[in-house]
């Protein structure tokens, strides 16, 4: 697990649960409050007090918690999705823009109800309002989180944002919201109805009154999770499901189960105190949902390209480097390297094992370094006696180091040709080389194809090799057309390779 | 006192139906198998990602038709005659070639019949190959990465201005 990954989720496991808990208290504390101003119900009243006053206990820590972890939340998922720059940060504004509103009104509401027990209707509507605010808040960053489970999303948000919507985002919404009712549930049964410590309890019904709503919200919450769970399943896409997401989700379920098998068997008994493993189960809960949905972002990023590096350098210098430029130790030491790595699996000095030992080519390449590093940063077809090496891919740096590699341990000398037998057909090669070669073909400039004392002496005198070529031409220099096949007799091939060799070697 | 057992098995049904429903998708998901075992190791780390051999090396007809294609045994003899001859998988390759038989690689992606898709477009539209594929390069057994939904291909073809006409797809 990446340390991206690990951190968002440690960050998340502290958010959630509290967001959850200053959601699902400040909802029934409003609700409760309502409902107590209506039925002129006293219990309500003093519970919905202390549901805000525990939800939003401190000013300090509700900005803290609530608003801090955003940014951090916003910095680690742009770190995590596969391309560069995925989410613009507008994205993240929004949902940041919403809490942060939602808070204040949060302690408006807190305070109002903290100065008088029956506060104005005004700062009932601020919480409702903040309320409202927080809900839209934590629903956006469910969207935003629902892009980790399907990268290939990013893309289409530059075209519609509207692409960002998920069902998936929408079902782990209402399981968050599901989860947040029952650890306030659970919260209550652990916190609240206790008189302080040395003061008459006023109203002996107050606490099994708390009891049962605490009892209710764990209940309610656990009934709706495995429907949750099980929709949050059908809704992730397939690439981002593994084993983990299953074994977190089948946890959650007998989570849920363990809570009701606590509170349903002793509701009314007061000796039992189940707020404490009812408030533990619903934070597992929370750990298996986060690890699960941790599990899927791993599942989703596997196999996709990891963030790009800086590019390749470019080719540099349009200069032509005859003889190979001066290199410090190091550079060959790199070459070395770069021919174990790229080269020595096809390539020995002396033995042929896929590709051609290298002595037998390397020679004419001896004093053209350029010539060398083309064909190794491009590779054509040249003897048919073996497969078409394949492109490598390497960084220019790395061409270069081995290019003088192979180049510093090539023998000084071209091994020299066998001298060319007495050619008894001489006439026979010229009027080829007239009649077809030469519309192509020149010995000193340049035509269409390369001049013959640039290209003819690399086969030193290699009779062979340059009958073979002329038979099936293919394409050597990229700066070339490829030669076409020519369809000569087997004689004609004989007499115009002698032909030109001689030629060569007289020196045109 | 009779109402209690009742209810316990009520709820312990109601828990037990949804762990059965995520068992369910579960033993479903398995049996899509995203990176299936293949007849022979081949391990794309080395040769897509050590040797970094281009991916049409292999897969040859993939800018030429509609099907990227397994290349024939032969292919992969053509080095490895020679090149690590003494391993167990390359032992395993060496006698299909010689028995003369094809290597039956389970496929990953799979379309259903009635799609009509061709390499060749895409690759010509100058999509990587990575795009779909993923980070082939980096798996030790290939894994798919794209769900193959439709919906999956439509947004993309709108995001890109492909035609998105029913019958591009659905001839």
């Amino acid at each position: 697990m990446s340390p991206d990954r690990f951190g968002l989720a440690a960050v998340l496991l502290v958010f959630l649960p509290y967001l959850g808990v200053l959601i699902g208290g400040t909802t029934a504390s409003l609700v409760l409050h309502f409902l107590g101003r209506e039925e002129r119900n006293t219990r309500s009243t003093s519970l919905s007090r202390e549901l805000i006053e525990t939800a939003a206990f401190d000013n300090r820590v509700l900005y803290a918690a609530a608003l801090l972890p955003f940014p951090l939340i916003a910095f680690l998922c742009r770190r995590i999705l596969p391309e560069p720059d995925p989410l613009p940060w507008l994205y993240w504004i929004l949902p940041f823009g919403a809490l942060l509103p939602g808070c204040v009104l949060f302690s408006l509401y807190r305070s109002a109800v903290r100065r008088t027990a029956d506060p104005p209707g005004l700062h009932f509507r601020a919480g409702a309002v903040g309320l409202l605010a927080v809900l839209s808040a934590s629903f956006l960053l469910f969207v935003l989180l629902g892009t980790l489970f399907d990268p290939d999303k990013l893309s289409l948000l530059r075209k519609n944002a509207v692409y960002i919507l998920s069902w998936n985002s929408l079902t782990a919404f209402l399981l968050f919201l599901a989860l947040s009712f029952g650890l306030t549930g659970g919260t209550v049964l652990l916190f609240l109805g206790h008189p302080p410590a040395g003061r008459e309890e006023p109203d002996p019904g107050y606490r099994q009154y708390v009891r049962s709503i605490g009892s209710s919200l764990a209940l309610g919450g656990a009934f709706v999770v495995p429907v949750l769970v099980v929709l949050d399943l059908l809704s992730l896409p397939s690439t981002s499901l593994s084993l983990e997401v299953f074994a977190a989700s089948a946890a959650v379920l007998l989570l849920a189960l363990s809570v009701v098998l606590v509170l349903y068997p002793a509701p009314e008994d007061p000796a039992v105190r189940p707020g404490a493993r009812v408030s533990t189960a619903y934070l597992l809960m929370f750990l298996a949902l986060i690890a699960g949905n941790q599990a899927a972002v791993g599942s989703a990023a596997l196999g996709r390209p990891a963030p790009s590096s800086t590019p390749a350098a470019g080719i540099p210098g349009e200069e032509r480097h005859r003889e190979m430029p001066p290199a410090a130790e190091p550079a060959l030491e790199k070459g070395r390297t770069v021919f174990q790595h790229a080269c020595r699996a096809c390539h020995l000095f002396e033995t042929r094992i896929v590709g051609p030992p290298l002595s037998k080519v390397l020679p004419k390449y001896k004093g053209d370094f350029d010539r060398l590093k083309s064909y190794i940063r491009d590779p054509v077809k040249v003897s048919p006696d073996y497969p078409l090496m394949p492109s490598l891919g390497l960084k220019e740096e790395e061409v270069d180091a081995v290019a003088r590699y192979l180049l510093k341990n090539t023998k000084e000398e071209m091994p020299p040709g066998k001298p060319v037998a007495a050619i008894p057909d001489v006439e026979r090669g010229k009027s080829v080389f007239e009649t077809i070669c030469a519309g192509c073909h020149r010995f000193e400039t340049r035509l269409v194809g390369p001049p013959f004392l640039e290209v003819v002496p690399k086969y030193g005198g290699n009779v062979e090799r340059l009958k073979g070529f002329i038979r099936n031409p293919v394409k050597v220099n990229p700066g070339y057309p490829n030669m076409p096949k020519l369809g000569l007799k087997e004689e004609e091939i004989d007499a115009v390779a002698h032909y030109l060799l001689t030629k060569v070697q007289r020196g045109g | 006192m009779l109402k209690k057992p009742i209810v316990t098995l009520a709820i312990l049904g109601y828990f037990g139906a949804f762990l059965l429903l995520v068992a369910g998708t579960g033993v479903l998901w398995l049996r899509t198998e995203p990176a299936p075992a293949q007849p022979i190791a081949f391990p794309h780390t080395v040769h897509a990602g050590t040797l970094r051999l281009p991916c049409t090396f292999c897969h040859l007809f993939a800018e030429r038709s509609r099907f990227a294609t397994a290349p024939p045994v032969e292919k992969c003899m053509g080095c490895h005659r020679t090149v690590a001859t003494d391993r167990e998988e390359i032992k395993k390759l060496a006698r299909y070639y010689e028995e003369k038989r094809p290597i039956e690689w389970k496929r990953v992606y799979a379309l259903p019949e009635f799609i009509y898709f061709s390499h060749k477009r895409h690759l010509k539209a100058g999509l990587e190959c990575a795009t779909c594929h993923g980070d082939v390069a980096g798996m030790k057994r290939v894994r798919r990465v794209s769900n193959l939904v439709m919906g999956w291909c439509v947004t993309c073809h709108k995001v890109r201005n492909a035609p998105t006409d029913c019958t591009t797809c659905h001839k």
